[in-house]
């Protein structure tokens, strides 16, 4: 027998004739057994059609796509990663996995800490934990909090500030104040960042200036080959402001405004879209595992 | 050639091989970059511009690095930076839903119904939540099957498969009166 939910989810592999005959047979039984598949199967049967029928695949000329990728193409290939650099990686992901899980305060101390390959750790830093957070987990200015492909990475900074690095992210702790973390440099990657107003300033120092962020921020610093001053540095302010300063001067970005710059150049403010799909960018990361197949 | 082959050749230098790269996944590229961007001729330029970014990743992933995922991963960070760049490319137009409409129907009432019709789905599916959206499009925009889908998605068939479920019954609620010609998939 399955159920409900399981046989909904078969649906679309049994209308495309894909399921093996026990499931098929199955998914028949309790679709005819029960009255909510049956009308759910109606809907989607009729819904899955209305996809065959008005929703045609793209025309697409894939030479001329060809040539426009390989116009934008580097002339230099690709940089080479020896196997060993990514195991050791792997392997310093793993080791901070073990210290984590042992909550034997094992990042204390300089030195790079990887998170790579699907680590979902909560770092504590600082006096306060959340009930999330790891004991003893604490990092210190030096430390380097690299996300690998994958990883996520949470921490909190005493009672002011909670930050949060998404996959391919890599942030350096830097400098204290108070007896607690309050400089850190991005180079890469997306980091969010939850700064309690009136307590203390978060300063997030990126390739394209220094921000200091009061409030609830999201800043993504991309690698692009179209952007010929460098890695391209985004900001999001969802509430509070973020000053940020550069060689031009000081420019302030305040709640659902959103400020783009590549470095050395002043930032592009514009308000944040409204869009329909806004946070959908949230349940992407819920679909790519954190525990994604390992080459 | 394998995947692993042609990723092993781009990193020894060979250019070439990473266009086939591009031609094999050009479709994949476009479908999942018009999941983010919901637009026809921006998804083609974000497209571009993540197998730009794909290719520079290249050496850290590896020869055995999960190519259709990459793809998916490197155009979702594209888009996320398309703003600033939106003037840097000129367009292209190699990807078009006219054509496909074109060809499709003959009388102009017809084709007028048709496209009214495609023009709703398209909508409809445009307002799904992006990972239903991007599996829509990966399996009817770039016709991939449902392993494939789930190879990229770094997923289950079976997941593919409620993704679909649930996007072809949200389709059939907000297109109540659309009537499908009854058809076998």
């Amino acid at each position: 027998m399955i159920s409900c939910p399981e046989a909904r989810d078969l649906m679309v592999l049994y209308m495309g004739g894909l399921l093996d005959p026990l499931r098929r047979v199955q998914l028949e039984g309790h679709v005819d057994a029960c009255a909510d598949c049956q009308q759910e199967y109606e809907a989607v049967r009729l819904g899955y059609q209305l996809i065959l029928e008005f929703y045609p695949p793209v025309e697409m000329d894939v030479e001329g796509f060809v040539a426009k990728v390989d116009g934008l193409l580097p002339d230099e290939p690709p940089p080479k990663v020896p196997a060993a650099a990514r195991w050791l990686v792997a392997l310093a992901g793993f080791a901070l996995l073990l210290g984590l899980a042992a909550s034997a305060g094992s990042l204390v101390g300089a030195g790079e800490v990887s998170a790579t390959g699907g680590l979902a750790g909560v770092l504590r830093m600082g006096g306060e934990h959340s009930s999330k957070a790891q004991k003893h987990a604490r990092l210190y200015p030096g430390d380097t909090v690299d996300t690998g492909s994958d990883g996520t990475c949470i921490f909190v900074i005493g009672r002011y500030a909670r930050v949060t690095l998404l996959d391919d992210t890599s942030v350096r702790l830097i400098g204290s104040r108070g007896g607690l973390l309050a400089d850190l440099e991005i180079d890469a990657g997306d980091m969010k960042a939850v700064v309690q107003r009136g307590l203390q300033t978060l300063t997030v120092f990126t390739p394209a200036g220094r921000m200091k962020v009061t409030g609830t921020a999201r800043i993504q610093v991309t690698p692009d080959a179209h952007s010929p001053g460098g890695p391209l540095v985004s900001l999001e302010v969802n509430s509070g402001t973020v000053e940020w300063a550069g060689e031009w001067g000081l420019d302030t970005i305040v709640a659902d405004m959103r400020a783009e710059a590549t470095p050395g150049s002043r930032p592009l403010i514009q308000p944040m879209p409204a869009s329909p799909g806004q946070g959908d960018e949230e349940i992407l990361y819920e679909m790519f595992p954190e525990t994604s197949e390992q080459p | 050639m394998e995947d692993s082959g042609l990723i092993a050749a781009t990193l020894d230098g060979d250019r070439q091989a990473f266009l086939v790269l591009v031609g094999r996944y050009a479709p994949l590229a476009v479908a999942a970059a018009y999941s983010f961007a919901r637009d026809i001729e921006v998804a083609e330029e974000v497209a571009a511009s993540g197998l730009v970014l794909a290719y520079g990743r290249l050496g850290a992933e590896g020869e055995r690095c999960n190519m259709p995922a990459l793809v998916v991963k490197s155009v979702r960070l594209a888009h996320r930076s398309w703003g600033m760049n939106k003037q840097a490319g000129k367009k292209l137009k190699a990807v078009s839903w006219m054509k496909a409409l074109d060809e499709s129907k003959s009388s102009t009432a017809r084709r007028e119904r048709f496209m009214n019709s495609t023009r709703r789905v398209r909508d409809a599916v445009n307002r799904l939540p992006v990972p239903q959206r991007l599996a829509v499009n990966l399996r009817f925009m770039a016709g991939m099957s449902y392993r494939d889908v789930a190879r990229a998605l770094r997923t289950k068939p079976e997941a593919v498969s409620a993704l679909l479920v649930k996007g072809s019954a949200t389709l059939r609620k907000k297109l109540i009166d659309l009537e499908p010609r009854e058809r076998t998939s």
